[in-house]
């Protein structure tokens, strides 16, 4: 308590530094340069002081005024770049900086202790980032170093080496762990925010999709380079997500039930109107307000879905969901699609039931109107090429064979990386550049519907997933993000036509896999090698499963899959006061063990003793027990009785024994006995 | 199984015949509250690793707490007292610390209780540091000097010994109290400035006492134990294996007698006492057998520095 306030000195404040730069490094990589640069800068000084006794801003007015300008500037400097509101990007770089800033001037145990917390909160910040495993372990790493600088002002360095230190911090850790996992499991959650959340809070970089399909020349990136579903689903725009390996969304099917590959359309916006090159979605004010009558006409499957954070309210369900997600507010907008309540910025679990067969809308749509709208005066070649095959075809279901006949029979390509068109986007795709992704096929064919009078609109989404073996998880990626139509007849309702299907039946009955480049599915150096390949699947699938179960055990860790893993546990509608009931029992128990625990004494073992001891067990394994009144010399007696064949290794190893544990003799004869025990193999 | 549970039990149970008090110190608070912080941050960003860090650290705090304790205990303490010293001079003691434990112990800091009434709850206004033991290991014992500050003349007893450790992170001050009976003897303060007292006798025979002095050597008589070094006679020693120890002559008149009564005229108990305190110095350091006459008591003439440290005690625990 009346400790005297010295500073500590150079070596445990430069083990400081090293432990933030750690904290601080993630942060290099997600903040503006210049919180990298100011931050080494500072901690360089402070670095320079320790080891080259470089002056530190205490000891002069200028520097002082140099060090204090600079924090003022850094501080100007944030505010012009990340605005007045202190969000998670704002408030990390003012940390980092700032941590930079105090270590320049740490004088006091009382700065060294305040520099410590502000390097466990930077550890946190880093989470707000990235959940990985990879940073879960360098934080690790952060803390053990945090914890051994504390531990370097509480004790003198003569005592306790670095090493021991480190030692102890690490075994600090270690026993810390299994309290931590009771207040983890057992700790009620509380669901946030609790208060506002700054723009950048969901944000994790990561893709998503977009409301909006543009065709054609794709309009400079709004949304700061992340590929996924975003605001805007645009037709350029699938074929970027195809380039991200970002999880979209994690299927568990119950009893491992999966449906085939080419049943598995993920539904997500329904895309009604488009200008000519952008699809949009439309409001549901702006659409009649109805409900969905679906007829299910196969096995319902039930599976869970945990869908990665996309900062928007669209959940994505196996077409067609029999009802509503349990554990998760929402609704069906008119056009069928699923929308939560609020937007996605967490990772969230749902648990759906879905019929791959299904009739939607069979009697009616109140909605017809606006899937026959065209874009006025767009598309002139393709409509006239409706027209031609109107004139020929006998009813609504052969246009649309006509329609896929055309593109199955001409030379359409099915391409991941499609020239860019120009013009007329539709017209120009269907009769000079045939060359396309999902999205040119499936907003041409809507396009060719609508112009014979069929009611048809986009549905976005995605299709078919990787099912790792390991865990029977079905992973969707951005990569699997896709677009297809739904026509409307009369008596069928909605009916789903992939014309992607009809130019690539790959696409749909291997997924999207198998049209990527060999390096994308494996490192090139082993591409050629199939046995390698597979092993590195094989690696990769553990892996994923590990991962899978890390992002949902730990990383989704909430209220409500808490509540989840409480009730298999066994706890019967767990509530706030029952966890706290039997956290306080666990945490009791626990102290109570671990307090007896640490006084239980290690028997000290002698090597010659533990020899020894070797020896006695080799002799009782043939019925050769050493009483525990017996000298060595009597029990080497009756051994060599029982074991007249073994008698002068007998005799050897208990005069080593004796000489070494009762003479104190030369511990070289240590070896010696260690190596006669050792060959030392009794039979009968 | 049992022995082993039973051997917990028995260390347990003699680890609860020494009291350990623990709090949590300044740091220790600043903890707590990035705790929370750190949870609110968490919570608000549902951030599941956060909660993670957050518990890691609130539990990485309870080891620290079971860590603290298990520094101060099973330890137990032998203070010995080392020699007398005059009022003013710091009483000397020798503390030793046993680890009975498996566990090392670090960075132990020492307080003496200050004189005065303190009521039970000034835990460390009470105390003030004499010192810090940075290492003690397992079964191992340490030892280290002790000084308190003396004001006062008589038995000094160590008193309360108090035990704390801020270790390992300082977030937990941790401290144990042992009543220690070891107990060092304060003589008064050597001071005043009269003269030795005129010995009884004429001015012309304490001017030939100075002359001849204790010089003339008069024979030997067996050593007794307290008779300083010097006197031995070595000689005699070498020849026959017999401590002998030189006698001078010294007439009857050269006895002085070291009155209470003569210093009548200092009425202050203290005063008198550090008076007569330096005479006794100065008259065994000039040589003199000397005497000490308390309203009380009275010792014979003698000298040496059995009879020196025998007037010394009767000053120091001297009864007004």
């Amino acid at each position: 308590m009346a400790r005297p306030d010295l500073s500590p000195d150079h070596r445990t404040i430069n083990g400081l530094v090293a432990a933030l730069f750690i904290a601080a490094l993630p942060h290099f990589i997600y903040q503006p340069f210049w919180v990298g640069l100011a931050f080494t800068m500072m901690i360089s000084w402070r670095l320079l002081h320790n080891l080259r006794g470089w002056p530190l801003p205490a000891s002069s007015i200028w520097l002082r005024v140099l060090h204090n300008g600079a924090a003022a500037l850094m501080i100007v400097i944030i505010f012009s770049h990340f605005g007045l509101t202190i969000g998670r990007d704002a408030g990390a770089a003012l940390l980092t900086i700032m941590l930079a800033f105090k270590v320049v001037e740490i004088r006091s145990l009382r700065d060294y202790y305040l520099t410590c917390y502000l390097g466990y909160f930077l550890v946190i910040t880093n989470f707000f980032y990235t959940q990985s495993l990879f940073i879960v372990v360098l934080m690790m790493l952060v803390i053990v170093l945090l914890n051994s600088c504390l531990i370097s002002v509480n004790t003198s360095t003569s005592a306790q080496s670095l090493k021991k230190r480190l030692g102890l911090s690490g075994k600090m850790v270690l026993k810390a762990l299994p309290v931590m996992l009771f207040l983890f499991m057992l700790f009620p959650r509380i669901p946030g925010p609790i208060w506002g959340l700054p723009e950048d809070a969901g944000g994790n970089g990561a893709a998503t999709m977009s409301e909006q399909l543009t065709l054609g020349e794709i309009p400079p990136d709004q949304n700061r380079g992340t590929s996924g579903i975003n605001d805007e689903i645009q037709m350029g725009k699938i074929s970027q997500l195809i380039q991200s390996d970002a999880i979209a969304f994690r299927v568990q099917f119950e009893d491992d039930n999966v449906p085939p590959n080419k049943q598995l359309y993920w539904r997500g916006p329904v895309l009604w109107q488009s200008d000519g090159t952008v699809w949009s979605p439309l409001q549901t004010s702006q659409l009649n307000e109805q409900a969905l009558q679906v007829d299910y006409q196969s096995q319902a499957v039930d599976y869970t879905i945990t869908l990665e954070p996309h900062n928007k309210r669209w959940l994505f369900a196996l077409d067609f969901p029999t009802g509503k997600p349990q554990g998760l507010a929402s609704y069906f907008a008119p056009d069928g699609g699923l929308n939560s309540a609020e937007k996605m910025r967490n990772r969230r679990q749902y648990q759906l039931s879905s019929s791959t067969e299904y009739q939607l809308n069979a009697s009616g749509d109140r909605n017809l109107w606006a899937a026959l709208q065209l874009p006025a005066g767009e598309h002139p070649r393709t409509r006239a090429l409706a027209e031609s095959w109107l004139e020929e075809s006998t009813g609504q279901s052969d246009y649309i064979d006509r329609a896929l006949a055309f593109f199955n029979q001409q030379d359409f390509v099915y391409s991941l990386s499609p020239p860019q068109l120009r013009g007329d986007i539709v017209d120009s795709f269907l009769f000079e550049t045939r060359e396309g992704f999902c999205e040119h096929y499936a907003a041409s064919f809507t396009i060719l519907m609508r112009a014979a009078g069929i009611p048809a609109r986009i549905v976005t989404g995605y299709q078919g997933g990787d099912l790792n073996p390991v865990d029977n998880v079905l992973t969707v990626r951005q990569r699997d993000a896709h677009a297809w139509t739904e026509v409307w007849l009369p008596e069928q309702g909605w009916i789903r036509v992939d014309p992607t299907a009809a130019v690539s039946s790959q696409r749909l009955e291997n997924g999207i896999n198998d049209l990527l480049p060999a390096s994308r599915r494996s490192p090139g150096m082993i591409a050629n090698n199939d046995m390698l390949v597979e092993l590195w699947q094989d690696m990769k699938n553990n892996w994923d499963a590990f991962n899978t179960a890390w992002d949902i055990w730990v990383v989704g860790f909430d209220s409500q899959i808490q509540k989840e893993l409480l009730s298999r546990l066994g706890m019967s509608n767990p509530d706030w006061r029952k966890m706290i009931a039997v956290l306080t029992a666990l945490l009791a128990l626990t102290g109570i063990i671990m307090l007896f625990l640490s006084f239980y004494r290690r028997q000290p073992t002698e090597p010659v003793v533990a020899y020894y001891q070797r020896f006695c067990y080799k002799l009782a394994r043939l019925g050769i027990h050493k009483a525990a009144h017996e000298g060595p010399q009597d029990f080497a007696r009756r051994a060599e009785q029982q074991l007249p064949a073994y008698q002068r290794q007998i005799q050897s190893i208990t005069e080593l024994y004796a000489r070494l544990r009762y003479r104190r003799d030369n511990s070289a004869l240590l070896n010696e006995l260690a190596d006669q025990i050792k060959a030392f193999r009794p039979r009968r | 199984m049992t022995e082993a549970i039973t051997a917990l039990w028995q260390r347990w149970r003699q680890s609860q015949k020494q009291r350990i008090y623990i709090i949590p110190s300044r740091a220790g608070y600043g903890y707590v509250a990035l705790l929370l912080l750190m949870l609110l941050g968490a919570i608000n960003y549902n951030n599941s690793l956060g909660h993670l860090l957050c518990f890691l650290l609130a539990s990485i705090g309870h080891v620290t707490m079971h860590q603290s304790h298990t520094n101060l205990r099973l330890l137990t303490l032998k203070v010995t007292a080392l020699d007398p010293v005059f009022k003013g001079q710091p009483a000397r003691f020798r503390l030793t610390v046993n680890n009975h434990d498996e566990h090392d112990k670090y960075q132990i800091e020492i307080a003496g209780k200050k004189p005065g009434n303190w009521s039970r709850w000034q835990f460390f206004k009470a105390y003030e540091k004499t010192g810090l033991l940075e290492h003690v290991e397992a079964d191992n014992t340490r030892s280290i000097n002790l000084s308190r500050d003396t004001h006062q003349r008589g038995w000094q007893s160590i008193g309360k010994l108090r035990l704390a450790s801020l270790y390992p992170l300082g977030l937990f001050y941790t401290w144990t109290v042992y009543q220690q009976n070891a107990r060092v003897l304060v003589y008064p303060e050597p001071a005043g400035k009269r003269p030795l007292p005129e010995p009884p006798g004429s001015d012309r025979q304490r001017t030939q006492r100075e002359h001849s002095g204790d010089d003339d050597f008069s024979g030997l008589r067996n050593y007794r134990e307290g008779e300083p070094l010097h006197r031995v006679a070595w000689k005699a020693l070498a020849r026959d294996e017999v401590m002998r120890s030189k006698q001078f002559s010294s007439p009857e008149g050269h006895q002085l007698i070291l009155r209470w009564q003569d210093l009548a005229d200092l009425n202050d108990t203290e005063a008198r006492l550090s008076q007569l305190c330096r005479w006794v110095l100065e008259a065994e350091s000039a040589g003199h057998r000397y005497g000490l006459e308390l309203p009380d008591s009275w010792l014979p003439p003698s000298q040496g520095d059995a009879h020196q440290h025998q007037c010394l005690k009767k000053l120091a625990l001297y009864h007004g």
